[in-house]
């Protein structure tokens, strides 16, 4: 393998002790209890890598897979719930009964890893592991909720910001139905075609109104401030109670501009994802308007 | 040290298996005789670990052994039936689309996921379905044509 370019030599992953829990309670108890500190492996495409790196080293891993009532997306009342352990190839696939709307979800079948990974990796993994993950900054603009249980009880969490204590799992992320007139959107610079690291991602979620007027709009990028993601507010405020159009455009990429400070590393300069995000979010808006008005707007 | 006993279905049959914690489900398969399975990045970027898991290609560096319990693998060895190979090992030979081989069986597992669910897939589709596969030898042209020429085989039958 490519060890030299990752700069770490893998590992053998250190001796574990697996539980294999097949109920909710089960597992519960046993974060609470005897296993207080284990890691939980779903999809294993975070994990087993962090293991190999070295980056974790736990005596003790809980296996979820077993917890199959996890793995759902449906529709109720107006809300849009997805179990934890459904894998983002489950969720590229339910586009196609909650609405095109949703083309945010349809993006993970081209920017998210590669085929097989998305049959592996999990919803719920990708939030717990956090940072600049895709679906963490997608739940950011469709403001999902993580519900997250441990033996105490049930809260609920920003899914873009669960903070989860060594007892706890998440078990569903909800958010309510984004409803007519709008769209949203997911996009990623990479270094490659498909299944790299994002050097910028984008999150749309827009909302017009009849003339359409913005009526909402949410933005999330990968790195907002330094290594931190999350929302464009001040562009989003700029946005909203305006027409698209190419100038207002122009104006809120420099609102944009101002706002955001991302931090440099090996992949690409500040100065370089700075430009990058403008780009990738004038993009996205511009496509999101013209799915909602059929290019009228 | 712990040890676990498993049992899964490995190419049509029922094998139990007893596996330590640790061991990936590529270690295991390795050590039960699937030498198609090969490792290459272990971290999911490479593909040519690629099996099915109840149908689904999956990397089997990033899933623990004993996840695969009461579960249907598939790895290139199942894809034979007494003896006759399967269409796209056919047109892999016939199309002299494997230059060193290491990453063969990876991508016709995915082909193989592929045409289950898209019998007559595009080029595109081929390719998009490819990406988590790697060929080192960079010979993807063949390999795209052998596994529109399986599916047209496929098609024809």
């Amino acid at each position: 393998m490519a060890c030299s370019a990752w700069g770490w030599l893998p590992r053998e992953i250190p001796e574990l002790e697996i539980y294999l829990p097949s109920r909710m309670g089960d597992l519960l108890d046993y974060l609470a209890g005897e296993g207080r500190g284990a890691s939980i492996i779903a999809g294993g495409t975070d994990i087993i890598p962090a293991m190999r790196r070295g980056a974790l080293r736990p005596r003790r891993l809980v296996d979820i897979t077993g917890l199959r009532e996890l793995r759902y997306v449906k529709h109720d009342n107006g809300i849009v719930r997805i179990g934890a352990l459904t894998a983002v190839s489950q969720l590229v696939s339910s586009v196609a009964w909650l609405g095109r709307r949703y083309y945010c979800f349809k993006a993970m079948d081209i920017h998210f890893g590669s085929w097989s990974i998305r049959n592996m990796a999990t919803v719920g993994g990708n939030i717990s592991s956090g940072g600049e993950r895709d679906l963490v900054q997608v739940f950011h603009v469709l403001e999902g909720y993580a519900r997250i249980k441990s033996r105490e009880g049930e809260r609920i969490a920003p899914a873009w910001r669960p903070e989860l204590r060594e007892d706890e799992i998440i078990t569903e992320v909800f958010f309510k139905d984004l409803g007519k007139n709008s769209w949203t959107w997911f996009n990623k610079l990479e270094m490659r075609a498909a299944n790299g690291i994002g050097i910028v991602t984008v999150s749309l979620m827009l909302r017009l109104d009849d003339n359409y007027v913005v009526d909402e709009i949410r933005i999330a990028l990968n790195r907002v401030r330094g290594r931190e993601a999350g929302r464009a507010h001040e562009a989003e405020r700029f946005l909203t109670g305006k027409r698209i159009g190419y100038e207002m455009l122009r104006e809120a990429m420099e609102v944009m501009e101002r706002e955001i400070s991302p931090a440099s590393d090996f992949r690409a300069s500040g100065e370089f994802r700075r430009e990058a995000s403008k780009i990738l979010t004038r993009r996205a808006i511009e496509a999101a308007a013209k799915m909602i008005t059929g290019g009228e707007a | 040290m712990s040890w676990y006993k498993i049992s899964f279905k490995l190419n049509g049959e029922h094998v139990s298996v007893i596996v330590r914690g640790r061991e990936r489900l590529i270690d295991v398969l390795r050590r039960l005789g699937m030498k198609s399975v090969k490792e290459g990045c272990s971290v999911g970027d490479c593909g040519t670990c690629i099996v099915l898991l109840d149908g689904e290609p999956i990397n089997s560096c990033l899933m623990l052994a004993i996840q695969a319990r009461d579960r249907e693998i598939t790895t290139l060895e199942g894809l034979s039936r007494g003896g006759e190979l399967h269409p796209l090992q056919r047109a892999f030979i016939e199309l002299a689309a494997s230059q060193c081989g290491f990453c063969i069986p990876g991508i016709i597992m995915t082909a193989k996921g592929l045409l289950d669910r898209v019998p007559q897939p595009t080029e595109e589709e081929i390719r998009h379905a490819l990406v988590g596969n790697l060929c080192r030898c960079t010979g993807y042209a063949k390999i795209v044509e052998a596994i529109r020429s399986a599916a047209q085989q496929r098609g024809s039958e």
